[in-house]
């Protein structure tokens, strides 16, 4: 087990730079998501914490090794990392066990030692019926926690997971993602999940770094992430919120043509500069023009564009007279059609003020 | 697991150590099998033979004499002949067996690669006794029928000659347009069948272009072919005493005094022409050269000819099985079993004694076909292991630079193997070598002519095998090496047989690389039926030849039934890597 | 590989039928000198152009009879083609050959001028027809062969009675010929044919539209073949051997001279195995060789063993071409043979 410290990593790959700048610590035991749409870098910070890729500059520890840095790479077997693949990478000419057990032969271990180790990984994903099988023979799912359990076996002091579950199906990307975080539970093995579905990060992570175009925007616990995104391009990627940009009418305030909202705000803009507002679909109210509480603070006046109906709920694209969009999440028994004029209700609470991008 | 920290620079040549000297021995290997004996024909070719002193006048004479410009136009119209032919039969040959419900295309698959395991010269020496133009059986069974004076075919001719380096050369086009219309994806074509395009229309538009790059590399392998061919224009046109490069170069090598620099000279053209039609095929397939064409289901399905179609195609497929195949051996069989060939096929004139002798009591004929499968079994392992390797280290750019390993791997395709063996003569008979005479020498040369061949299975093989898998096995533990024994080189198992097979089969039937290489002891079945063709002895050149090919595909069958038992387990996993 | 070379060229069972078949008992190995000091080389290359496969074989087959312990491995291929892998392995000092069998004695010229042969004089040099006997006063080259050049035809056809009915016009399209370039007695044939009838003969030749092979055993595979009827610059010994096989083909002595070209034969000096060399050239002088010769229609080297049918060199009419000059001469005709027929 050990921690991980990474100190102004830099990679460029010829004129094009992968990754800018990361700076990232992870305490000991904890579960890290690095989440961000592709090209973002997680996937590279991955390959060098791997050991596959050389750092341009800057240095990773693990613990007190320095494992990468441009001029010295622990090669991958020798870093006690182990990496499970989006594809799986199950070795497909040996069986469940022979996988599993093919990290613990190369440690030398005494064969029942290998046995031992070989069941209680394969019992820690909950594969013990399948070790006799061959990879063609299971399915995508299971192929999955054979890669978990092969890269848990040799008992490693960080576990490295990349995108594992973007090839599964819906379901059991719901199931996988409980049992990564069950598993991390049990063992305590510091970990880190290359993702970009928000929702796989927020349950499975301790704490969750959002990239974009190689740099980090935030990092943080998943309701910091999630309840105070640090910029506009974090909130849209985590909730879904809504971004709207509009004049800064003083400190929490800010101005949408005519009409002025109020929120909490963490933009630093001067009055008359320009800022964002987010909030969530969900936190939104919709009044039906006319039905709208007189004295209703914090509402913009709007036309609806389109509606969809999702069962649980409405979700409702409407237009503001200033021409942004905002979507709605509205009951379903609401039923505004489009063209029909409503009146938002933006509650001050559900409101924050970032900068304007 | 050891987590104290350790010094840089140690930890860098320490866990570099084994790749380091894989890499130092595979330069070497590489040098010495491939650099070496060019470097030598170069330096030669500026050489006087006479005189022994730098010149440039084996260059100038080449220019000037037209005696020494005709045989380089002579080949160029062969190997051009001969690519466009192979073309033409090859690439619907591929397609009727790979996607259409022609009749017997299990046989038509056997039977060309029947043909793909004959070397051509035994197939010209029974196209010699079919259709020489007065005795030709061919001719004198026309004469017979129609009463007609003349003759139907000359062999003797460059026709003849092409028409003989064709159909030997149509596997090569087969087998790889063939593999290209059977990998290619089903999606790829239902994806134009869904948007109203007919069968015939998705075949024009979708299939063939799809498929054309293995046509545009069928082209430039059959016309390196028919440049470097030896045997077939040796016999069949220095009657009409037309020479082809080859031939003038051999021509050299008897002349008295043998004008051994100035053949080096010779070989030039030979390499540019070669070479820049390597270039030729870069540029225009960059890229997609060794581009799987991939998709999810492997299966494709058969364009339903008709009834009359499916024995059209059937008819036009048997080209290659009867005149390469069946007519020839045929030929070879009758006056193998004879008497005395002469006498011709009456009672009486048949025996059983030339096998005999060849297989029991002939003790050079035994040692032959020992020779000729001792090397061609270590050549064709050294040469897969090699080219395995190098493909590995350039695939996986393990190196910057790695691609100049791959480039020089591949470097012995455009040296027609009379000149290779020219330039390991001079490499490696002089001292501090000295392997003159020795089994090295021959099995060395066979490995750099083959080497190309090897090194693009080993690429392409290696390209099924996603880098994912290897990586799974280094962070678990394993080092290089040890991930390369333990994962990628048995996922590799199937690729390496099939490849293995299309080494060994080449050398065993390869002659113009061993003519000059080879010694009393250490002479192969090749050089050896040549050498009995020089003498004349016909009956016994025909019942060697007969040994050699059924030899040859009994190993075939045997590697065929082992790669088949073991492959069934792994074969249904997808290996491939996704797109990431 | 030790067990392979001890096989030898022919099988055991193979070399103890023809040592049988002639009668040929085991030297033993205090005979002589000689024999002890090619046993101790224990192995013997030949790099041999004269004489076709089947007669070599038996004669190797003989000599091994004779020399048990000897392992025999040869190198048959073309005159020239062997005498350019001797040069070959001359200019890169690897020497593998132990004894030079060819039809050229222009590769003797050059070698002797290069010092590269070794001197010997045979046990059984009396016994040589005295036209031969002294090819080389220094010893450096001997016969190992008398190859007659002849006319052959098919069985069935009368065929020209001499050279210059040959190329009189009634054999057009009907003759088969080798080629100078490529073969010693091709060649001799040339300069002996443009120093009797002068270039005249090779246009003449032309006209007939012959057809060109490389050796001179291509002659009888053509009229075997059915290919042609007649056959230029024929073997005699061979065409005899097929003809006994059976195949329907006959030997034409011209009336204008049977041309008669040596085999020579002589020891690299730096042949491995020089004493296991000269070993089997002075066996080529014994009985034994002789009987081998003979069964096989080639002339023996024994002025005392008659040919097959009891032919000897003075009962038939040939011609040889005079050693001086032989050089220039040679090269003169194949040019010549380039220009005007192929």
């Amino acid at each position: 087990m050990s921690d991980i410290r990474i100190k102004g990593l830099n990679k460029t790959f010829g004129t094009y730079q992968a990754l800018r700048n990361l700076n990232l610590d992870l305490a000991d035991g904890h579960l890290l998501a690095l989440l961000g749409p592709s090209g973002c870098g997680k996937s590279t910070t991955l390959q060098m914490l791997a050991g596959f890729e050389a750092p341009s500059s800057g240095e990773i520890w693990a613990g007190d090794r320095l494992i990468s840095s441009p001029t010295s790479v622990v090669p991958p077997e020798k870093r006690g990392i182990s990496l499970v693949f989006q594809n799986y990478a199950v070795w497909p000419h040996m069986t469940v066990a022979e996988n599993i057990a093919f990290g613990l032969k190369i440690r030398r271990l005494s064969r029942s030692e290998v046995a031992e180790g070989t069941r209680a990984a394969l019992d820690a994903v909950r594969l013990g019926q399948l070790a006799d099988r061959y990879p063609s023979e299971l399915s995508g799912g299971q192929q999955q926690r054979v890669a978990l359990a092969r890269a848990l076996a040799v008992r490693p002091g960080i576990l490295l997971l990349d995108e594992p579950l973007s090839n599964l199906d819906a379901a059991l990307r719901d199931e996988m993602r409980f049992e990564i975080r069950r598993v991390h539970d049990e063992l305590g093995i510091t970990t880190v999940y290359v993702t970009h579905d928000q929702s796989e990060a927020l349950v499975t992570a301790d704490r969750i770094a959002v990239m974009k175009l190689g740099e980090l925007q935030q990092l943080g616990a998943p309701e910091e992430v999630f309840d105070r995104p640090a910029n506009e391009f974090v909130a849209s990627f985590i909730g879904n919120n809504n971004t709207v940009p509009g004049i800064s009418a003083g400190k929490g305030a800010l101005r949408f043509g005519g009409e002025t909202v109020t929120a909490l705000d963490r933009s630093g803009a001067g009055e008359g500069g320009g800022a964002v507002l987010i909030i969530r679909p969900g936190k939104i109210r919709l009044y039906e023009e006319g039905t709208a509480p007189a004295g209703l603070a914090n509402a913009l006046p709007a036309t609806v564009l389109r509606s969809a109906y999702l069962g649980e709920s409405r979700d409702i694209l409407a237009e503001l007279a200033t021409g942004a969009t905002m979507r709605v999440l509205v009951p379903p028994e609401q039923r505004p059609a489009p063209g029909d004029r409503v009146v938002l209700e933006l509650p001050a609470a559900h409101c924050q003020i970032l900068p304007g991008g | 697991m050891t987590s104290q920290p350790r010094p840089a620079l140690s930890g860098i040549i320490g866990h570099n150590l084994p790749r380091w000297l894989v890499l130092t021995l595979v330069t070497l290997a590489l040098l010495l099998l491939v650099a070496h004996p060019l470097g030598w024909i170069l330096w030669n070719s500026f050489h006087d033979d006479s005189t022994k002193e730098l010149t440039l006048g084996n260059y100038q004479r080449m220019f000037t004499r037209p005696s020494l410009w005709i045989p380089i136009v002579n080949s160029l119209l062969l190997a051009f002949s001969v690519a466009l032919f192979s073309t033409l039969i090859g690439v619907p040959l591929a397609w009727l067996v790979a996607r259409t419900d022609m009749p017997g295309r299990g046989f038509i698959r056997a039977m060309t690669m029947t043909a793909f395991v004959t070397p051509s010269f035994i197939g010209a020496l029974g196209w010699i006794l079919l259709a020489a133009p007065r005795a030709g059986w061919l001719n004198v069974g026309w004469r017979n029928l129609t009463g007609a004076e003349g003759q139907l075919l000359d062999i003797y001719t460059m026709t003849g000659t092409i028409f003989v380096c064709a159909i030997y050369t149509v596997p090569y086009t087969f087998a790889l347009v063939a593999s290209a219309f059977d990998e290619m994806a089903v999606e790829l074509e239902d994806a134009a069948t869904t948007l109203g395009a007919g069968k015939w229309r998705t075949m024009l538009s979708i299939t063939v272009p799809l498929a054309s790059p293995a046509f545009l590399v069928g082209f430039i392998l059959s016309f390196i072919q028919g440049m470097t061919l030896f045997g077939v224009p040796a016999f069949l046109l220095t009657p009409s005493g037309t020479r082809v490069v080859t031939t003038q170069l051999a021509e050299f090598y008897q002349l008295f005094p043998p004008e051994i620099f100035l053949a080096a000279a010779y070989c030039m053209p030979l390499l540019i022409v070669t070479a820049g039609l390597f270039w030729i095929r870069r540029r225009i397939l960059g890229r997609r050269q060794f581009t799987t064409i991939g998709g999810k289901t492997r299966r494709t399905r058969r364009i339903a000819l008709g009834a009359r179609a499916r024995w059209l195609g059937f008819a036009f497929a048997m080209i290659v099985p009867v005149t390469a195949v069946i007519l020839p051996f045929a030929a070879l069989l009758l006056v193998s079993l004879s008497k005395a060939w002469g006498m011709g096929p009456v009672s009486g004139n048949f025996t059983l004694d030339w096998y005999r002798w060849a297989l029991l009591e002939n003790g050079e004929t035994q040692r032959a076909i020992v020779n000729s499968l001792l090397y061609a079994g270590i050549a064709a392992s050294v040469c897969m292991l090699l080219g395995v390797v190098v493909a590995y280290i350039s695939e996986r750019r393990l190196f910057s630079g790695a691609a100049i390993l791959g480039a020089l791997a591949t470097t012995p395709i455009i040296i027609p193997g009379i000149v290779l063996s020219v330039g390991f003569f001079s490499a490696y008979t002089r001292p501090p070598f000295g392997f003159y005479g020795s089994a090295v020498l021959v099995i060395a040369a066979f490995v750099a002519t083959f080497l190309p061949i090897a090194y693009s299975q080993g690429t392409t093989t290696i390209k099924g095998i996603s880098p994912d898998l290897e990586r799974a096995a280094r962070s678990v533990g394993a080092g290089e090496i040890r991930t390369f024994l333990s994962i990628t080189a048995p996922l590799m198992r199937t690729g390496l047989v099939s490849g293995w097979l299309l080494v060994f089969i080449p050398i065993m039937r390869e002659l113009s690389v061993a003519i000059f290489l080879v010694s009393p002891k250490t002479n192969v079945m090749t050089t050896l039926i040549y050498n009995y063709k020089d003498g004349g002895n016909y009956e016994a050149v025909a019942a060697t030849s007969v040994v050699l090919l059924a030899g040859t595909l009994v190993i075939v069958l045997l590697a065929r039934l082992l790669v088949g038992q073991g492959s069934r387990r792994t074969r249904k996993t997808p290996t491939t890597d996704s797109a990431a | 590989m030790q067990s392979m070379t001890r096989r030898s060229l022919l099988s055991v069972g193979a070399a103890a039928g023809v040592g049988a078949a002639l009668g040929i008992r085991p030297a033993l190995a205090g005979d002589s000198a000689l024999y002890e000091a090619a046993k101790a080389e224990g192995e013997l290359n030949l790099y041999w152009g004269s004489y076709e496969q089947k007669t070599i074989d038996e004669l190797i087959a003989a000599f091994t009879a004779r020399y048990p312990g000897i392992g025999v491995n040869l190198l048959r291929q073309a005159s020239q083609t062997v005498y350019t892998r001797l040069r070959l392995e001359m200019d890169n000092d690897a020497v593998q050959c132990d004894s030079l069998g060819t039809t050229n004695v222009l590769h003797y010229n050059e070698l002797k001028s290069l010092d590269a042969l070794r001197p010997y004089k045979p046990a059984a040099a009396e016994m040589i027809p005295e036209a031969f006997r002294t090819l080389d006063p220094d010893g450096l080259f001997h016969v190992g062969a008398i190859s007659l050049i002849c006319i052959n035809r098919s069985a069935s056809v009368e065929g020209p009675k001499s050279w210059a009915e040959m190329v009189g016009g009634g054999f057009a399209g009907e003759i088969s010929c080798g080629s100078p370039a490529h073969s010693g007695d091709v060649a001799h044939w040339t300069v002996a044919m443009l120093a009797k009838f002068g270039e005249d003969f090779l246009r003449d030749f032309a006209a007939q539209k012959p057809k060109i092979g490389q050796s001179s055993v291509d002659s009888v595979t053509d009229i075997l073949a059915g290919e042609r009827t007649v056959g230029a610059s024929a073997p005699y010994s061979y065409t005899l051997t097929q003809k006994a096989a059976g195949n329907p083909i006959d030997v034409t002595m011209p009336s204008d001279d049977a041309i008669l070209n040596l085999g020579i034969t002589g020891i690299p000096a730096k042949a491995p195995h020089p004493n296991a060399g000269q070993l089997f050239n002075e066996f080529l002088y014994s009985p034994e060789a002789s009987q081998v010769l003979v069964a096989n229609n080639w002339p023996s080297l024994r002025s005392d063993v008659p040919w097959a049918g009891g032919l000897s060199l003075d009962q038939i009419g040939w011609y040889r071409n005079p050693a001086e000059g032989l050089t220039e001469a040679m090269a003169e005709a194949i040019e010549k043979w380039k220009d005007i027929v192929a």
